[in-house]
């Protein structure tokens, strides 16, 4: 499909300079309404780069998540929550990776299943400053 | 004339029968000794001495009433919820592929119990699709187990597990804070040992603790 110039533009305009890497959305079972996506991001620019927001098609919300754990270090039965957060900074040169035992892009209120490993979900990342950055993740089982 | 004494040769292979035996007493000894000074490197924090695992009662994801004997099994316990979109996956899909590591005769004798912390919206029914997704052997199904309150609480605290409900700023919507250990029972329904979940991706690790207490 063509794109009108107008809109590519501006898409490249508002294109943050920021490295992508293994990108994915992990498959859960059909009755489960959360997901996340997992990638790692890696600033190439020469400003501080400021991940504002999540959304996507699968999900009414999208969320920024850290793990927390409770307690003091080390004992394996302390409780661990999550948090939502606001941003996520990257330094320039700084590397940030989303991964399931720490932060991550949760999707909640899933709008279908993600249990098809194959699938491709549409992935929107919104920066500071109104970069956007507009990404495609395969669905597939956790690792 | 008299004969010189009689004088017994032992046979050579007697001889080599008792060097074997004495071979085998030595190296028994030693390891007898290794293993007390020694014992099995764990990979989990183990319980010293063994607890005996705290029975519960429920339903299973098939509505059944389900009552969690260790006599027999080797299991990995987890407490978690299927709303849970990292942590949970994240255990389940290891233990599957630490189950998918053993030996079929392990295999049989092994089995994963989910029970879940959000008893209210884990219906036998949602929990059925989760562990059949998680759980890929027919052969070893997943178990999943819905303690309703107040017994889930009694439960998870005797187990040293805890939960309550985070609010995301939603009535319906809520996320839970929870423990994240894997508890390894063994068949006679020995406490053995817990993982948390950060450690399971260890999964030659995982697995000789299984392989060990399963001995």
């Amino acid at each position: 499909m063509k794109m009108p110039a107008a809109s590519a533009r501006m898409a490249t305009q508002l294109a943050p300079s920021v490295q992508v890497s293994g990108l994915y959305v992990a498959a859960v079972p059909s009755v489960a309404t959360e997901s996340a996506a997992y990638l790692t991001l890696k600033n190439t620019g020469k400003t501080a780069l400021i991940l504002t927001g999540v959304s996507s098609p699968a999900a009414r919300v999208g969320m920024l998540m850290t793990m927390k754990r409770m307690g003091a270090p080390g004992n394996a039965l302390d409780m661990t929550a999550m948090k939502m957060v606001t941003d996520f900074a990257l330094r320039p040169g700084q590397s940030l990776t989303f991964a399931p035992s720490g932060a991550h892009l949760m999707l909640s209120r899933l709008t279908g299943p993600l249990s098809v490993v194959g699938q491709t979900v549409p992935i929107t990342l919104n920066f500071r400053g109104g970069a956007v950055l507009r990404l495609a993740a395969p669905v597939r089982r956790l690792q | 004339m008299q004969d010189s004494p009689p004088i017994t040769v032992r046979p050579w292979y007697v001889s080599l029968i008792f060097a074997l035996i004495a071979v085998a007493a030595l190296l028994g000894g030693v390891w007898l000794y290794a293993r007390i000074q020694n014992p099995f490197p764990y990979y989990g924090t183990t319980y010293t001495p063994p607890q005996t695992a705290p029975a519960f009662s429920g339903s299973d994801q098939d509505s059944r009433a389900y009552t969690f004997a260790p006599q027999g099994k080797t299991t990995a316990l987890f407490f978690g919820f299927t709303h849970c979109p990292t942590i949970c996956p994240l255990t389940l899909t290891y233990l599957d592929k630490v189950r998918g590591r053993l030996s079929p005769a392990q295999q049989k004798d092994f089995q994963i119990v989910f029970v879940s912390i959000d008893p209210e919206r884990d219906s036998p029914a949602q929990l059925k699709s989760y562990v059949g997704f998680f759980g890929t052997s027919p052969a070893s199904k997943m178990l999943g187990v819905n303690v309703p309150e107040p017994q889930l609480a009694a439960v998870a605290r005797s187990y040293g597990a805890g939960y309550s409900r985070a609010d995301t700023g939603s009535k319906t919507e809520y996320q839970m804070n929870h423990t994240t250990a894997t508890y390894l029972i063994d068949r006679r329904g020995q406490l053995r040992l817990l993982w948390d979940y950060t450690q399971l991706s260890n999964l030659e690790r995982v697995q000789a603790d299984i392989q060990e207490v399963m001995r």
